[in-house]
Protein backbone atom coordinates (compact mmCIF):
# COMPACT_ATOMS: atom_id res chain seq x y z
CA UNK A 1 0.00 0.00 0.00
CA UNK A 2 1.71 3.32 -0.69
CA UNK A 3 2.47 5.34 2.38
CA UNK A 4 -0.16 8.28 3.19
CA UNK A 5 2.09 10.92 2.81
CA UNK A 6 3.61 9.64 -1.17
CA UNK A 7 2.57 13.16 -2.36
CA UNK A 8 3.64 15.81 0.58
CA UNK A 9 6.93 13.59 0.82
CA UNK A 10 7.81 14.35 -2.55
CA UNK A 11 6.71 18.17 -2.08
CA UNK A 12 9.11 17.58 0.87
CA UNK A 13 12.03 15.94 -1.09
CA UNK A 14 11.93 19.27 -3.57
CA UNK A 15 11.62 22.12 -1.73
CA UNK A 16 13.50 24.26 -4.08
CA UNK A 17 13.03 22.76 -7.40
CA UNK A 18 10.21 23.41 -9.42
CA UNK A 19 8.07 20.50 -10.09
CA UNK A 20 5.19 22.33 -11.96
CA UNK A 21 5.18 24.84 -15.10
CA UNK A 22 1.68 25.89 -15.48
CA UNK A 23 1.88 29.08 -18.15
CA UNK A 24 3.61 32.25 -16.70
CA UNK A 25 3.65 30.36 -12.82
CA UNK A 26 5.97 28.17 -12.01
CA UNK A 27 5.35 26.23 -8.46
CA UNK A 28 8.31 24.44 -6.63
CA UNK A 29 7.78 21.90 -3.87
CA UNK A 30 7.77 24.43 -1.34
CA UNK A 31 5.13 26.64 -2.97
CA UNK A 32 2.75 23.23 -3.61
CA UNK A 33 3.41 22.08 0.22
CA UNK A 34 1.67 26.33 1.27
CA UNK A 35 -0.82 25.38 -0.94
CA UNK A 36 -1.93 22.00 0.26
CA UNK A 37 -1.20 23.17 3.89
CA UNK A 38 -3.43 26.03 3.39
CA UNK A 39 -6.64 23.94 1.73
CA UNK A 40 -5.79 21.46 4.45
CA UNK A 41 -6.25 24.13 7.68
CA UNK A 42 -9.32 25.49 6.22
CA UNK A 43 -10.64 21.78 5.94
CA UNK A 44 -9.77 21.05 9.66
CA UNK A 45 -12.39 18.99 10.77
CA UNK A 46 -14.02 17.68 7.76
CA UNK A 47 -12.65 14.63 7.82
CA UNK A 48 -14.75 11.85 6.33
CA UNK A 49 -16.10 14.10 3.78
CA UNK A 50 -15.86 14.81 0.42
CA UNK A 51 -14.45 18.79 -1.43
CA UNK A 52 -15.04 19.36 -4.72
CA UNK A 53 -11.89 20.66 -6.82
CA UNK A 54 -13.50 23.19 -9.40
CA UNK A 55 -10.57 23.89 -11.24
CA UNK A 56 -8.71 23.11 -13.91
CA UNK A 57 -5.35 23.97 -13.53
CA UNK A 58 -2.85 21.44 -12.30
CA UNK A 59 -1.50 23.42 -9.17
CA UNK A 60 -5.21 22.77 -7.69
CA UNK A 61 -5.29 19.35 -8.80
CA UNK A 62 -2.14 18.13 -7.21
CA UNK A 63 -2.76 19.98 -4.07
CA UNK A 64 -6.10 18.17 -3.81
CA UNK A 65 -4.95 14.90 -4.19
CA UNK A 66 -2.42 14.52 -1.37
CA UNK A 67 -6.21 15.28 0.94
CA UNK A 68 -7.84 11.59 1.03
CA UNK A 69 -4.66 10.27 2.47
CA UNK A 70 -3.18 13.19 4.51
CA UNK A 71 -6.30 14.55 6.29
CA UNK A 72 -9.30 12.05 5.19
CA UNK A 73 -11.16 14.11 2.82
CA UNK A 74 -12.50 12.46 -0.63
CA UNK A 75 -12.12 14.86 -3.01
CA UNK A 76 -14.19 14.95 -6.50
CA UNK A 77 -12.41 17.01 -9.52
CA UNK A 78 -14.61 18.99 -11.82
CA UNK A 79 -13.14 20.69 -14.80
CA UNK A 80 -13.71 24.54 -15.24
CA UNK A 81 -15.96 23.88 -18.49
CA UNK A 82 -18.71 22.00 -15.92
CA UNK A 83 -18.39 24.53 -13.18
CA UNK A 84 -22.24 24.77 -14.16
CA UNK A 85 -22.58 21.40 -12.97
CA UNK A 86 -20.54 22.18 -9.43
CA UNK A 87 -24.04 22.85 -7.43
CA UNK A 88 -25.57 19.52 -8.25
CA UNK A 89 -22.49 17.65 -8.27
CA UNK A 90 -22.43 18.58 -4.51
CA UNK A 91 -25.76 17.11 -3.89
CA UNK A 92 -24.70 14.06 -5.74
CA UNK A 93 -21.61 13.36 -3.45
CA UNK A 94 -22.58 14.88 -0.23
CA UNK A 95 -19.72 17.62 -0.71
CA UNK A 96 -18.55 19.93 2.62
CA UNK A 97 -16.50 22.46 0.55
CA UNK A 98 -15.24 23.70 -2.60
CA UNK A 99 -11.96 24.11 -3.72
CA UNK A 100 -10.92 27.06 -5.98
CA UNK A 101 -7.43 28.75 -6.78
CA UNK A 102 -6.26 28.04 -3.91
CA UNK A 103 -9.06 28.89 -1.52
CA UNK A 104 -11.67 27.05 -0.11
CA UNK A 105 -15.32 27.83 0.40
CA UNK A 106 -17.42 26.07 2.77
CA UNK A 107 -21.06 24.67 1.43
CA UNK A 108 -23.98 24.84 4.32
CA UNK A 109 -26.13 22.21 5.24
CA UNK A 110 -24.46 19.51 2.38
CA UNK A 111 -21.77 17.37 3.78
CA UNK A 112 -23.65 15.89 6.20
CA UNK A 113 -22.61 12.52 4.89
CA UNK A 114 -19.32 10.72 6.29
CA UNK A 115 -17.55 8.24 4.57
CA UNK A 116 -14.20 6.60 5.15
CA UNK A 117 -12.90 10.26 3.52
CA UNK A 118 -10.27 8.51 1.23
CA UNK A 119 -11.65 8.33 -2.34
CA UNK A 120 -10.95 10.09 -5.33
CA UNK A 121 -13.69 10.97 -7.78
CA UNK A 122 -13.41 11.25 -11.31
CA UNK A 123 -15.92 12.53 -14.02
CA UNK A 124 -15.66 10.32 -17.27
CA UNK A 125 -14.92 12.00 -20.42
CA UNK A 126 -18.10 11.63 -22.28
CA UNK A 127 -16.74 12.53 -25.80
CA UNK A 128 -20.25 11.19 -26.41
CA UNK A 129 -22.76 10.94 -23.54
CA UNK A 130 -23.53 13.05 -19.96
CA UNK A 131 -20.45 12.85 -17.81
CA UNK A 132 -20.73 10.24 -14.55
CA UNK A 133 -19.03 10.39 -11.59
CA UNK A 134 -16.73 7.32 -11.14
CA UNK A 135 -15.49 6.36 -7.75
CA UNK A 136 -11.53 5.50 -6.99
CA UNK A 137 -9.96 4.35 -3.21
CA UNK A 138 -6.90 6.86 -3.42
CA UNK A 139 -5.10 3.25 -2.95
CA UNK A 140 -6.31 2.02 -5.57
CA UNK A 141 -5.03 4.90 -7.89
CA UNK A 142 -1.71 5.10 -6.42
CA UNK A 143 -0.99 1.68 -6.50
CA UNK A 144 0.81 1.10 -9.87
CA UNK A 145 3.11 4.96 -9.20
CA UNK A 146 6.12 4.14 -7.94
CA UNK A 147 9.13 6.11 -6.59
CA UNK A 148 11.37 6.40 -9.92
CA UNK A 149 14.98 5.32 -8.92
CA UNK A 150 17.01 6.42 -11.45
CA UNK A 151 18.64 9.69 -10.97
CA UNK A 152 17.67 11.25 -14.53
CA UNK A 153 15.67 14.01 -14.34
CA UNK A 154 12.55 13.83 -16.16
CA UNK A 155 10.25 16.59 -17.65
CA UNK A 156 6.73 16.03 -18.29
CA UNK A 157 4.78 17.71 -20.76
CA UNK A 158 0.69 17.63 -19.72
CA UNK A 159 -1.45 17.71 -22.79
CA UNK A 160 -4.30 16.34 -20.71
CA UNK A 161 -7.15 18.01 -18.77
CA UNK A 162 -4.89 17.89 -15.47
CA UNK A 163 -8.82 16.65 -13.37
CA UNK A 164 -8.90 14.04 -16.45
CA UNK A 165 -8.09 10.64 -15.42
CA UNK A 166 -4.99 10.34 -17.67
CA UNK A 167 -4.21 13.99 -16.41
CA UNK A 168 -3.94 13.05 -12.67
CA UNK A 169 -1.90 9.80 -13.73
CA UNK A 170 0.44 12.23 -15.79
CA UNK A 171 0.49 14.59 -12.40
CA UNK A 172 0.75 10.99 -10.17
CA UNK A 173 3.49 10.00 -11.52
CA UNK A 174 5.94 12.53 -12.31
CA UNK A 175 5.05 14.23 -9.08
CA UNK A 176 5.19 11.25 -6.66
CA UNK A 177 9.38 10.94 -8.19
CA UNK A 178 9.78 14.74 -8.03
CA UNK A 179 9.82 15.37 -11.50
CA UNK A 180 8.80 18.30 -13.07
CA UNK A 181 5.40 18.36 -14.93
CA UNK A 182 5.16 21.53 -17.86
CA UNK A 183 1.72 22.04 -18.90
CA UNK A 184 0.87 22.21 -22.86
CA UNK A 185 -0.83 25.33 -25.01
CA UNK A 186 -4.07 25.04 -26.57
CA UNK A 187 -1.45 26.15 -29.55
CA UNK A 188 0.49 23.74 -31.01
CA UNK A 189 3.30 26.09 -32.29
CA UNK A 190 3.68 27.29 -28.34
CA UNK A 191 3.23 23.71 -27.08
CA UNK A 192 6.34 23.38 -29.49
CA UNK A 193 8.45 26.60 -27.87
CA UNK A 194 7.51 25.44 -24.49
CA UNK A 195 8.57 21.64 -24.83
CA UNK A 196 11.56 22.43 -26.78
CA UNK A 197 12.28 25.73 -24.36
CA UNK A 198 11.76 23.38 -21.00
CA UNK A 199 13.51 20.43 -22.97
CA UNK A 200 10.42 17.91 -21.84
CA UNK A 201 11.32 14.15 -22.20
CA UNK A 202 7.86 12.73 -21.81
CA UNK A 203 5.14 13.51 -23.84
CA UNK A 204 2.03 11.58 -23.13
CA UNK A 205 -0.98 12.48 -25.46
CA UNK A 206 -3.64 11.11 -27.53
CA UNK A 207 -3.10 9.98 -30.76
CA UNK A 208 -4.97 13.16 -32.31
CA UNK A 209 -2.93 15.43 -30.25
CA UNK A 210 0.15 13.80 -32.00
CA UNK A 211 -0.93 13.94 -35.58
CA UNK A 212 -1.67 17.81 -34.89
CA UNK A 213 1.48 18.11 -33.30
CA UNK A 214 3.13 16.34 -36.14
CA UNK A 215 1.16 18.90 -38.33
CA UNK A 216 2.02 21.71 -36.25
CA UNK A 217 5.98 21.04 -36.79
CA UNK A 218 7.04 18.87 -34.47
CA UNK A 219 9.95 16.61 -34.95
CA UNK A 220 13.06 15.41 -33.42
CA UNK A 221 15.38 18.22 -33.80
CA UNK A 222 12.77 20.23 -32.41
CA UNK A 223 12.15 18.49 -28.73
CA UNK A 224 16.27 16.64 -28.86
CA UNK A 225 15.55 15.12 -25.34
CA UNK A 226 12.11 13.35 -26.07
CA UNK A 227 12.90 9.77 -24.70
CA UNK A 228 9.23 8.66 -24.34
CA UNK A 229 5.56 9.29 -26.50
CA UNK A 230 3.41 7.45 -24.47
CA UNK A 231 -0.14 8.01 -26.03
CA UNK A 232 -3.42 6.90 -24.51
CA UNK A 233 -7.55 7.76 -24.80
CA UNK A 234 -7.97 6.90 -28.38
CA UNK A 235 -6.95 4.07 -31.05
CA UNK A 236 -3.50 4.30 -31.39
CA UNK A 237 -3.34 2.83 -34.69
CA UNK A 238 -0.46 1.40 -36.92
CA UNK A 239 0.10 4.77 -39.08
CA UNK A 240 -0.03 6.79 -36.18
CA UNK A 241 2.49 5.00 -34.24
CA UNK A 242 4.85 4.48 -37.81
CA UNK A 243 4.28 8.25 -37.80
CA UNK A 244 5.49 8.81 -33.98
CA UNK A 245 8.39 6.48 -34.27
CA UNK A 246 10.07 8.27 -37.62
CA UNK A 247 9.74 11.75 -36.34
CA UNK A 248 11.08 10.81 -32.61
CA UNK A 249 13.34 7.81 -33.32
CA UNK A 250 15.10 7.96 -30.65
CA UNK A 251 11.79 8.01 -28.49
CA UNK A 252 10.61 4.84 -27.17
CA UNK A 253 6.42 4.80 -28.72
CA UNK A 254 4.24 3.45 -26.47
CA UNK A 255 0.29 3.16 -26.25
CA UNK A 256 -1.40 2.47 -22.60
CA UNK A 257 -4.88 1.18 -22.58
CA UNK A 258 -6.89 3.00 -19.60
CA UNK A 259 -10.28 4.40 -19.27
CA UNK A 260 -11.75 6.28 -15.79
CA UNK A 261 -13.99 3.46 -15.21
CA UNK A 262 -11.31 0.59 -15.87
CA UNK A 263 -8.32 2.25 -14.14
CA UNK A 264 -4.90 1.84 -15.88
CA UNK A 265 -4.71 -1.61 -17.55
CA UNK A 266 -1.89 -2.27 -19.81
CA UNK A 267 0.77 -0.63 -21.97
CA UNK A 268 2.28 -2.06 -25.34
CA UNK A 269 5.97 -1.27 -26.35
CA UNK A 270 6.36 -2.81 -29.51
CA UNK A 271 5.79 -0.49 -31.63
CA UNK A 272 2.46 -2.63 -33.44
CA UNK A 273 -1.43 -1.52 -33.12
CA UNK A 274 -3.49 -3.63 -30.62
CA UNK A 275 -1.76 -6.22 -28.24
CA UNK A 276 -0.89 -9.83 -28.09
CA UNK A 277 -3.43 -12.41 -28.50
CA UNK A 278 -2.27 -14.69 -25.86
CA UNK A 279 -3.17 -11.93 -23.33
CA UNK A 280 -6.84 -12.72 -24.39
CA UNK A 281 -6.14 -16.21 -22.69
CA UNK A 282 -2.65 -15.45 -20.44
CA UNK A 283 -4.25 -11.67 -19.19
CA UNK A 284 -1.35 -9.38 -18.63
CA UNK A 285 0.17 -8.93 -15.02
CA UNK A 286 -3.19 -8.92 -12.98
CA UNK A 287 -5.68 -7.72 -15.92
CA UNK A 288 -7.53 -10.56 -17.17
CA UNK A 289 -8.95 -9.70 -20.69
CA UNK A 290 -11.26 -10.92 -22.56
CA UNK A 291 -13.99 -10.68 -25.73
CA UNK A 292 -17.72 -11.00 -25.74
CA UNK A 293 -19.76 -10.23 -29.06
CA UNK A 294 -16.60 -8.16 -30.37
CA UNK A 295 -16.56 -6.36 -27.15
CA UNK A 296 -13.57 -6.31 -24.75
CA UNK A 297 -14.65 -6.89 -21.27
CA UNK A 298 -11.78 -6.13 -18.47
CA UNK A 299 -11.13 -7.15 -15.08
CA UNK A 300 -8.57 -5.39 -12.67
CA UNK A 301 -8.05 -4.95 -9.22
CA UNK A 302 -7.57 -0.98 -10.44
CA UNK A 303 -10.57 -0.71 -11.16
CA UNK A 304 -13.49 1.69 -9.85
CA UNK A 305 -15.36 0.84 -6.78
CA UNK A 306 -19.12 1.81 -8.67
CA UNK A 307 -20.66 5.52 -9.99
CA UNK A 308 -21.59 7.39 -7.38
CA UNK A 309 -24.72 6.95 -6.71
CA UNK A 310 -24.48 3.61 -7.33
CA UNK A 311 -24.09 2.19 -3.43
CA UNK A 312 -20.81 1.31 -1.97
CA UNK A 313 -20.66 -2.49 -3.61
CA UNK A 314 -17.58 -2.69 -5.19
CA UNK A 315 -18.04 -3.68 -8.78
CA UNK A 316 -17.03 -7.19 -8.90
CA UNK A 317 -15.73 -9.02 -12.12
CA UNK A 318 -15.81 -8.10 -15.87
CA UNK A 319 -16.11 -4.61 -16.86
CA UNK A 320 -17.32 -3.86 -20.66
CA UNK A 321 -15.57 -1.41 -21.97
CA UNK A 322 -17.61 -0.80 -25.08
CA UNK A 323 -14.47 -1.15 -26.96
CA UNK A 324 -15.02 -3.11 -30.66
CA UNK A 325 -11.60 -5.33 -31.23
CA UNK A 326 -11.16 -8.11 -33.68
CA UNK A 327 -8.48 -10.67 -33.64
CA UNK A 328 -6.68 -10.73 -36.57
CA UNK A 329 -4.09 -13.37 -36.68
CA UNK A 330 -1.60 -13.02 -33.46
CA UNK A 331 -2.89 -9.35 -32.27
CA UNK A 332 -6.34 -8.03 -31.12
CA UNK A 333 -6.74 -4.73 -32.53
CA UNK A 334 -9.26 -2.05 -31.45
CA UNK A 335 -11.71 -0.80 -34.14
CA UNK A 336 -13.44 1.89 -32.23
CA UNK A 337 -16.58 2.76 -29.57
CA UNK A 338 -19.74 1.00 -29.40
CA UNK A 339 -21.49 4.34 -29.08
CA UNK A 340 -20.16 5.99 -31.76
CA UNK A 341 -21.21 3.80 -34.99
CA UNK A 342 -23.14 5.00 -37.25
CA UNK A 343 -26.65 3.26 -38.29
CA UNK A 344 -26.77 4.15 -42.17
CA UNK A 345 -29.94 2.66 -43.67
CA UNK A 346 -29.87 -0.51 -41.51
CA UNK A 347 -25.87 -1.27 -41.92
CA UNK A 348 -23.51 -0.07 -39.19
CA UNK A 349 -20.22 1.82 -39.64
CA UNK A 350 -17.34 2.79 -37.66
CA UNK A 351 -16.40 6.23 -37.94
CA UNK A 352 -12.89 4.99 -36.54
CA UNK A 353 -12.79 3.08 -39.85
CA UNK A 354 -13.58 5.57 -42.02
CA UNK A 355 -11.04 8.02 -40.12
CA UNK A 356 -8.32 5.62 -40.61
CA UNK A 357 -9.28 5.05 -44.45
CA UNK A 358 -9.48 9.48 -44.99
CA UNK A 359 -5.94 9.03 -42.71
CA UNK A 360 -3.92 7.22 -45.08
CA UNK A 361 -4.93 9.84 -47.73
CA UNK A 362 -1.17 11.52 -48.32
CA UNK A 363 -1.82 15.39 -47.62
CA UNK A 364 -4.54 15.08 -44.94
CA UNK A 365 -3.72 15.52 -41.18
CA UNK A 366 -6.42 14.92 -39.51
CA UNK A 367 -10.00 13.07 -40.20
CA UNK A 368 -13.23 13.28 -37.93
CA UNK A 369 -16.16 10.98 -38.99
CA UNK A 370 -19.59 11.41 -37.57
CA UNK A 371 -23.43 10.17 -37.77
CA UNK A 372 -25.76 13.04 -38.95
CA UNK A 373 -29.90 12.07 -38.41
CA UNK A 374 -30.69 11.86 -41.63
CA UNK A 375 -35.07 11.32 -42.20
CA UNK A 376 -33.85 8.84 -45.26
CA UNK A 377 -31.43 6.83 -44.28
CA UNK A 378 -31.39 6.97 -40.53
CA UNK A 379 -27.84 8.60 -40.28
CA UNK A 380 -25.52 9.36 -43.11
CA UNK A 381 -21.57 9.70 -42.78
CA UNK A 382 -20.21 13.54 -42.49
CA UNK A 383 -15.99 13.43 -42.84
CA UNK A 384 -14.43 16.43 -42.18
CA UNK A 385 -11.03 17.11 -43.05
CA UNK A 386 -8.14 18.70 -41.91
CA UNK A 387 -5.45 19.57 -45.10
CA UNK A 388 -1.77 18.75 -43.83
CA UNK A 389 -1.20 21.83 -45.94
CA UNK A 390 -3.43 24.76 -47.32
CA UNK A 391 -3.59 24.36 -50.58
CA UNK A 392 -6.15 23.11 -53.33
CA UNK A 393 -8.39 21.11 -51.31
CA UNK A 394 -10.53 20.38 -54.85
CA UNK A 395 -7.40 18.24 -55.67
CA UNK A 396 -7.29 16.43 -52.43
CA UNK A 397 -10.95 15.91 -52.29
CA UNK A 398 -10.66 13.80 -55.53
CA UNK A 399 -7.61 11.90 -54.13
CA UNK A 400 -9.66 10.90 -51.01
CA UNK A 401 -12.44 9.80 -52.43
CA UNK A 402 -10.63 7.96 -55.02
CA UNK A 403 -8.95 6.36 -52.07
CA UNK A 404 -11.85 5.58 -49.98
CA UNK A 405 -13.60 3.92 -53.13
CA UNK A 406 -11.18 1.39 -53.20
CA UNK A 407 -11.48 0.81 -49.43
CA UNK A 408 -14.72 1.10 -48.06
CA UNK A 409 -18.24 -0.30 -48.91
CA UNK A 410 -20.62 2.00 -50.41
CA UNK A 411 -22.49 2.75 -46.98
CA UNK A 412 -19.31 4.01 -45.65
CA UNK A 413 -18.46 6.63 -47.86
CA UNK A 414 -18.90 10.30 -46.66
CA UNK A 415 -21.81 11.43 -48.07
CA UNK A 416 -20.81 14.79 -47.38
CA UNK A 417 -16.97 15.82 -46.99
CA UNK A 418 -16.01 19.69 -45.38
CA UNK A 419 -12.63 20.90 -45.19
CA UNK A 420 -11.53 22.80 -41.55
CA UNK A 421 -8.29 24.33 -40.79
CA UNK A 422 -8.35 22.46 -37.16
CA UNK A 423 -9.36 19.33 -35.81
CA UNK A 424 -11.68 20.49 -32.68
CA UNK A 425 -10.59 18.80 -29.96
CA UNK A 426 -12.58 17.98 -26.78
CA UNK A 427 -11.47 18.92 -23.50
CA UNK A 428 -10.20 15.34 -22.98
CA UNK A 429 -7.83 16.01 -25.70
CA UNK A 430 -9.84 13.61 -27.67
CA UNK A 431 -11.36 14.29 -30.89
CA UNK A 432 -14.72 15.88 -30.74
CA UNK A 433 -17.27 13.75 -31.62
CA UNK A 434 -20.68 15.36 -30.65
CA UNK A 435 -21.21 17.08 -34.43
CA UNK A 436 -25.13 16.21 -34.35
CA UNK A 437 -25.72 18.58 -37.22
CA UNK A 438 -24.01 19.92 -40.30
CA UNK A 439 -23.68 23.73 -39.41
CA UNK B 1 -34.84 33.03 -50.09
CA UNK B 2 -35.12 29.62 -50.99
CA UNK B 3 -36.88 30.27 -54.55
CA UNK B 4 -37.13 27.20 -57.15
CA UNK B 5 -34.70 27.90 -59.34
CA UNK B 6 -32.33 28.75 -56.56
CA UNK B 7 -32.83 25.56 -54.43
CA UNK B 8 -32.65 23.57 -58.43
CA UNK B 9 -29.20 24.73 -58.93
CA UNK B 10 -28.30 23.84 -55.36
CA UNK B 11 -29.48 20.50 -56.16
CA UNK B 12 -27.77 19.97 -59.46
CA UNK B 13 -24.09 20.99 -57.79
CA UNK B 14 -25.17 19.11 -55.23
CA UNK B 15 -25.43 15.71 -57.44
CA UNK B 16 -23.10 16.50 -59.79
CA UNK B 17 -20.25 17.07 -56.77
CA UNK B 18 -21.95 13.43 -55.70
CA UNK B 19 -20.94 11.58 -58.91
CA UNK B 20 -17.42 13.11 -59.10
CA UNK B 21 -16.99 12.03 -55.39
CA UNK B 22 -17.78 8.15 -56.80
CA UNK B 23 -15.72 8.75 -60.06
CA UNK B 24 -19.05 8.93 -61.74
CA UNK B 25 -18.72 10.08 -65.69
CA UNK B 26 -20.38 14.11 -65.80
CA UNK B 27 -23.90 14.06 -66.62
CA UNK B 28 -25.59 17.37 -67.31
CA UNK B 29 -28.38 18.05 -65.35
CA UNK B 30 -31.70 20.17 -65.14
CA UNK B 31 -34.68 20.49 -63.07
CA UNK B 32 -36.29 17.20 -65.32
CA UNK B 33 -33.58 15.43 -64.94
CA UNK B 34 -34.47 12.08 -62.07
CA UNK B 35 -32.21 12.28 -59.47
CA UNK B 36 -32.01 7.99 -59.15
CA UNK B 37 -30.00 7.54 -62.43
CA UNK B 38 -26.34 7.24 -63.24
CA UNK B 39 -25.11 6.09 -60.28
CA UNK B 40 -26.56 8.38 -57.99
CA UNK B 41 -28.28 6.01 -55.24
CA UNK B 42 -30.37 6.63 -52.31
CA UNK B 43 -27.34 7.44 -49.49
CA UNK B 44 -26.88 9.88 -52.26
CA UNK B 45 -30.17 11.56 -51.73
CA UNK B 46 -30.04 10.82 -48.09
CA UNK B 47 -27.14 13.40 -47.41
CA UNK B 48 -28.81 15.58 -50.03
CA UNK B 49 -32.04 15.98 -48.06
CA UNK B 50 -29.86 16.68 -44.94
CA UNK B 51 -28.26 19.34 -46.81
CA UNK B 52 -31.56 21.03 -48.35
CA UNK B 53 -33.00 20.76 -44.29
CA UNK B 54 -29.61 22.71 -43.20
CA UNK B 55 -30.18 24.91 -45.99
CA UNK B 56 -34.07 26.16 -45.77
CA UNK B 57 -35.05 24.93 -42.01
CA UNK B 58 -37.97 22.89 -43.53
CA UNK B 59 -38.34 18.94 -43.66
CA UNK B 60 -41.18 17.98 -45.44
CA UNK B 61 -40.22 14.09 -44.20
CA UNK B 62 -41.58 15.08 -40.81
CA UNK B 63 -44.50 13.28 -40.94
CA UNK B 64 -43.33 10.16 -43.48
CA UNK B 65 -41.96 9.70 -46.79
CA UNK B 66 -43.02 11.39 -49.72
CA UNK B 67 -42.22 10.42 -52.88
CA UNK B 68 -40.06 13.10 -55.32
CA UNK B 69 -38.56 11.56 -58.61
CA UNK B 70 -37.02 14.50 -60.30
CA UNK B 71 -34.97 17.74 -59.49
CA UNK B 72 -37.82 19.78 -59.62
CA UNK B 73 -40.07 17.68 -57.31
CA UNK B 74 -37.16 17.93 -54.87
CA UNK B 75 -36.72 21.49 -54.59
CA UNK B 76 -40.77 22.42 -54.57
CA UNK B 77 -40.76 20.07 -51.50
CA UNK B 78 -38.52 22.63 -50.08
CA UNK B 79 -39.35 25.87 -52.12
CA UNK B 80 -40.78 28.92 -49.95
Amino acid sequence: MPPSSLLTDAFRAAITRILLVNGEKSYSGADLLTRFEKVSQALAGHSGSCAICASSEPEDVLTSLCLPAEIGVSVLFVPEYLSREVPALAETVGASAVIRSGAVRLIERIGETRGPGDEVLLLTSGTSAKPKVVRHKWQTLFARVRVSKSEDEKIWLLTYLPTSFAGIQVLLTAAVAANTVVRASQVHRETLAIGARQGITHLSCTPTFLRSLIAAGAHEAMLPRLRQVTLGGEIADQRTLDAARSHFPNARISHIYAATETGALFSVSDGLAGFPKSWLHDGIEDVRLKVVDDVLHVSSPRAMIAYAGAGNDRISGWIDTGDLVRVIEDRVLFLGRRDRRINVGGSKTLPEEVERAILEVPGVAEAIVTGIPSPLSGQMVLAEVVPAEPGDTEELRERIFAHIRGCLANHQIPRVLRFRTQAPLSPSGKKSTIAQSLS
Amino acid sequence: MNSRPELVAFIVARVQQLARDKGLPPRSLNEASTLLNGGIDSLDLAALVVELQEKTNRDPFENGLVPFESVSELAELYAS
